[in-house]
C-alpha cells in the first residue's frame, strides 16, 4: 500500500527505517525573523519585519524577512517597506544583521556535517544533505533528517522545515508541505501521485512569465504539466523544457554539491555600495581594508589561496574601472592583499578626486586550493606570530560570529554605515 | 666630432652599452648611447636610470665632441657593414652623425649630450676586488633565488655583504633562499651591506661572460654601486630597505641527509615535473638507499621516478615545487649534492657535497 503520507514532527518519532529517499532539504522557517526573535525576547509573538535598508525608520528598501505573525497580514520578503508599514501599524521594523545570519547558517551547516560530509548550502536559509553514504549508521535517511532537525532546535533554538526525497527537487518540494516546523518524507513510489495535484507554480524555476504561459494552455497542476508532450515543452522553452517535463514526474539528476564536488571557484570578491559617492580617501581605504579582510577570511574558510588582486571602482555612477595586479605569492591573508589593493587605488587617485566612487570592491583570483599543497614560505619562520594571530582571530569568529573581533580602524565605519558588504562568488 | 676606428671593436662596445638600455623607457634619449671622443679614446655610456654602463674604445680622433646616438640603429648599421674600419663625423648644422665605411654612407639623426643624464664616477678606492669567474659563478647561483615580484622590492635584490676576507651574496623570494660565499683578500675592515637589484647582477654577468681572467672591482657611492672590469663600468642603483634576517632562517642542524647524483636527479625531476601541472607539487619519498619521486595532476595523469640514494634512516615524505627544486640542484656544481631535511614542513637545505661555499634553502609544499 503506497500513497503519500505527510508526516508531521509529532508523528515521526520512529520514522521508517528504510526509505529509498536519500536527499534531505532543510528550509529554515522565517529565518532572519526567527533568529532575531530568538535573540530578543521583546520580538517574540509579535509581527517582526526584517528590512533590507540602511535605516529601519525610513520607508525605503524592501522586506527581507517577516515573522509568521507578520505573514498573516500578507507581508513577506520582497514587499516594499512602505507597503508593509501601511498594513502593519504595530509591527517592529528592524534592519537585518546579515553577518549574524551568515554565521548562524554556518552553524547549521556544521550540525549537518556531523551526519554527512555532503552538505550543500543552497541559500542562506536552505541546505541540502546527501545521506546515501551514511544512512546505515543512523538507521535511515529519515532518522538522519530528524536528528538534524532536533539538533538545530536544541542547539540553535530555531525551527526548520525538513523534506526528504529521492532527489533534490522532490526533497525541496517536500519541505514546503508542512511549514513551519514540518517534516515530510516522499518515497519514490509515491511519485508522481504526490506531485500531480500541486499547482504548477510550485516547481522550482517556474516563474510568473512561465506560469502565464501555462495558464494560457490550461496547465494548472503539475499533473497537467506531466501530460504535456515533452516535444512541445522543448520547442517552447529549449533545454528547460526537458527539465520541466522531468520535474513534473519528480525526476531530477542534480547532485548535492558538497565539499568533494569540485565546483570551480574562480574568484572571491566583496563590494560595498557607497550611496551617492565618497571621495575621502582615508575612508575609502578603510572600507577597502574591511572588504579585504572579508575576502581573505572567506578564502581561508573555503580553503583557497590566490595571487591576482583586483580593485573595482564605480565612479560617480558614470563608469566603472577595474585594476588588477598579479603577485608572485599565493596568499589568503589580508596583510598581503591589502597593500596591493591600496597601491592599485593610489594609482587612480586623480579619478577618485574627480568622480567620487559610488561602489568599491576587491577580489582575488588565480586561485589554488589548500588541498593541492601549499608552498611554505621562509617568512613562516620569521612571521609565525602573524599567522598565529590570524588563526586565533578566525577561531574567535567561528565561535562568536564575524563581529566578535575586528580591526579598531574599522570600528567607526561599521557604526556609520550600518550595512555589510555584499558577498560575491564568481563561478 | 670626427674619428676613425675599428668597426668590430666599436660594435662590441656598443653592444655592451645596450645591456643598460631598456626598450620600455619613456624618455627617447635613454634609448641612445652617449659618445664622447677625447684625444684618442671614445667614451660610451648608456643608462636606464637603474643600471648605467660606461666603456671605452681606442680611436683615431681628428676632432673631439659629444653626441647621443640611437643604440639600436648604430648597432644594426655596424653589424651589417663589412668594412674593417669606419669613420664617424658629426654634421652639426643638420644634427646628424655620418658613418662612412667602404662604399657605404649613413646619415643618422642624433640627440645632444646636454639632455643625457649624468652618470656617477667610480670612487677612487674600490671596496674590494674579486676574480671575474668567482664573482660570476656566485652571482649566477644566487640570482635565481631573487623575487621577480616588485610588490616586495627588497626581495628583488641580492644582499651583498663584504668584509675583510669574504664576499657573501644572499637572495630570497620567500620560498627559497640562496647563499653563496666567496673568499676574497683585501676587503674592507668594516663590513659593507648593500642590496643590489638582481637584474643588475644578471646584466653584469653577461658583460663578464667570456672574460674569465681579470677582476671585478666593487666601489660604492652614496646610493649606487660601481662594478669595474677592465674597461667597462657597470653602475647600479641600490635598493633601499632592510633585507630579511636570513640567518634566522637557516637551521643549525639537520637530522636526515640524502645524498644524490646531480645529473640523475635533475633528469628524474624534469621527467616527473611533466606531470606536475597547475602548480602541483612533486612528491619525494626517501627510504633505505632509494628515493621515489612522484607527481600527479587531476585529469592529466601521474608519473613515478625511482633513483638510488645514499640514505639510511626512517622514511621521509616531503613535497616541493619542481621549479624551485631544479633551480637549487642545477646551481650546485659538484657531481653529488646533499638534501638536508629536518621535517617535511621545515626548510630543506641543498648543498654541494664536501663544500660549504653554496647553500640553497627551499621551503617544502605542505600537503593537506
Amino acid at each position: 500500500m503506497t500513497g503519500f503520507i505527510p508526516r508531521d514532527s509529532a508523528a515521526v518519532d520512529s520514522p521508517p527505517l528504510a526509505t529509498a529517499s536519500d536527499i534531505i532539504h532543510l528550509d529554515m522557517d522565517a529565518y532572519f525573523a526567527s533568529v532575531e526573535q530568538r535573540d530578543m525576547p521583546l520580538y517574540r509573538g509579535r509581527p517582526l519585519v526584517v528590512c533590507h535598508t540602511d535605516d529601519p525608520n525610513s520607508l525605503r528598501g524592501v522586506v527581507s524577512a517577516a515573522s509568521y505573525e507578520a505573514r498573516t497580514y500578507g507581508v513577506k520578503a520582497g514587499v516594499s517597506v512602505l507597503e508593509a508599514k501601511k498594513v502593519l501599524k504595530n509591527a517592529i521594523f528592524i534592519a537585518g544583521n546579515y553577518d549574524k545570519y551568515l554565521h548562524t547558517t554556518r552553524q547549521i551547516k556544521e550540525i549537518c556535517r556531523r551526519y554527512s560530509d555532503i552538505v550543500e548550502v543552497y541559500s542562506v536559509d536552505e541546505l541540502f544533505i546527501d545521506a546515501s553514504k551514511v544512512k546505515h549508521l543512523f538507521g535511515g535517511t529519515a532518522r538522519v533528517a530528524l536528528e538534524i532537525k532536533r539538533a538545530i532546535q536544541n542547539e540553535l533554538n530555531l525551527t526548520a522545515s525538513v523534506g526528504v526525497g529521492p532527489n533534490k527537487l522532490v526533497a525541496k518540494m517536500a519541505s514546503e508541505f508542512n511549514k513551519p516546523d514540518g517534516f515530510t518524507v516522499i518515497e519514490p513510489d509515491d511519485l508522481p501521485d504526490v506531485f500531480a495535484p500541486l499547482p504548477v507554480g510550485d516547481i522550482v524555476g517556474v516563474g510568473r512569465r512561465m506560469k502565464r504561459h501555462f495558464d494560457a494552455i490550461g496547465v494548472k497542476t503539475i499533473g497537467d504539466l506531466a501530460d504535456v508532450p515533452v516535444d512541445y515543452l522543448t520547442a517552447k522553452f529549449g533545454i528547460v523544457g526537458a527539465a520541466l517535463h522531468n520535474a513534473s514526474l519528480g525526476i531530477d539528476g542534480s547532485v548535492v554539491a558538497g565539499r568533494q564536488a569540485r565546483e570551480i571557484v574562480k574568484s572571491f570578491g566583496h563590494t560595498h555600495a557607497l550611496g551617492s559617492g565618497i571621495s575621502d580617501k582615508r575612508e575609502l581605504k578603510r572600507l577597502l581594508l574591511g572588504l579585504t579582510e572579508g575576502v581573505a577570511r572567506r578564502m581561508r574558510r573555503e580553503g583557497y589561496y590566490g595571487r591576482a588582486i583586483t580593485l573595482r571602482l564605480s565612479l560617480a555612477r558614470m563608469f566603472s574601472i577595474s585594476r588588477s595586479k598579479t603577485t608572485a605569492y599565493f596568499t589568503q591573508e589580508a596583510k598581503d592583499i591589502y597593500p596591493v589593493a591600496v597601491a592599485l587605488f593610489d594609482r587612480e587617485s586623480e579619478l577618485v578626486e574627480q568622480y567620487p566612487p559610488t561602489l568599491i570592491g576587491v577580489s582575488v583570483s588565480r586561485l589554488i586550493r589548500t588541498e593541492d599543497g601549499i608552498q611554505l614560505s621562509v617568512f613562516d619562520i620569521i612571521e609565525r606570530k602573524n599567522k598565529e594571530l590570524t588563526v586565533a582571530v578566525d577561531a574567535i569568529r567561528d565561535k562568536f560570529g564575524e563581529r566578535a573581533v575586528f580591526r579598531a580602524s574599522l570600528d567607526t565605519w561599521k557604526r556609520q554605515h550600518h550595512t555589510v558588504p555584499r558577498l560575491e562568488v564568481a563561478k | 666630432m670626427n674619428f676613425q676606428c675599428d668597426r668590430e671593436k666599436l660594435l662590441e662596445a656598443i653592444q655592451v652599452c645596450q645591456r643598460a638600455i631598456s626598450g620600455k623607457s619613456m624618455l627617447p634619449i635613454l634609448s641612445g648611447i652617449l659618445l664622447k671622443s677625447d684625444k684618442n679614446v671614445l667614451h660610451l655610456s648608456s643608462t636606464d636610470l637603474e643600471i648605467s654602463i660606461r666603456t671605452t674604445v681606442d680611436i683615431l680622433a681628428k676632432d673631439g665632441g659629444a653626441i647621443v646616438v640611437p643604440a639600436r640603429l648604430i648597432s644594426d648599421i655596424l653589424s651589417n657593414l663589412e668594412a674593417p674600419s669606419v669613420e664617424l663625423t658629426l654634421i652639426k648644422e643638420k644634427s646628424q652623425l655620418q658613418i662612412l665605411a667602404g662604399e657605404s654612407k649613413f646619415d643618422i639623426s642624433v640627440y645632444f649630450e646636454e639632455d643625457f643624464p649624468k652618470i656617477p664616477e667610480a670612487a677612487e678606492m674600490p671596496a674590494c676586488a674579486i676574480n671575474n669567474s668567482d664573482f660570476s659563478r656566485a652571482a649566477r647561483e644566487v640570482v635565481k633565488g631573487a623575487s621577480r615580484d616588485d610588490s616586495k622590492p627588497v626581495l628583488t635584490g641580492v644582499l651583498v655583504e663584504i668584509n675583510a676576507d669574504l664576499l657573501r651574496m644572499v637572495a630570497t623570494d620567500s620560498y627559497r633562499l640562496a647563499v653563496c660565499e666567496t673568499k676574497i683578500t683585501g676587503g674592507p675592515a668594516e663590513e659593507i651591506k648593500i642590496i643590489v637589484p638582481a637584474r643588475s647582477l644578471k646584466e653584469l654577468n653577461r658583460v663578464i661572460s667570456g672574460k674569465d681572467n681579470g677582476q671585478v672591482a666593487i666601489s660604492l657611492t652614496e646610493n649606487q654601486v660601481i662594478f669595474r672590469l677592465d674597461n667597462v663600468d657597470l653602475i647600479s642603483r641600490l635598493i633601499d630597505g632592510d633585507f630579511p634576517n636570513y640567518k634566522q632562517i637557516i637551521p643549525d642542524s639537520y637530522e636526515k641527509i640524502i645524498k644524490l647524483n646531480k645529473s640523475k636527479a635533475v633528469a628524474s625531476i624534469k621527467r616527473a615535473a611533466i606531470m606536475a601541472q597547475n602548480n602541483s607539487p612533486i612528491k619525494m619519498t626517501a627510504t633505505n638507499k632509494q628515493v621515489v619521486l612522484s607527481a600527479n595532476t587531476q585529469d592529466v595523469g601521474e608519473a613515478v621516478e625511482k633513483m638510488d640514494a645514499d640514505y639510511s634512516g626512517e622514511e621521509i615524505k616531503i613535497a616541493f615545487n619542481p621549479d624551485y627544486l631544479l633551480d637549487g640542484i642545477t646551481s650546485v656544481d659538484t657531481d653529488e649534492f646533499a638534501l638536508e631535511i629536518r621535517d617535511p614542513l621545515k626548510a630543506v637545505m641543498i648543498k654541494p657535497v664536501g663544500e660549504d661555499r653554496f647553500q640553497y634553502l627551499i621551503m617544502p609544499v605542505r600537503l593537506t
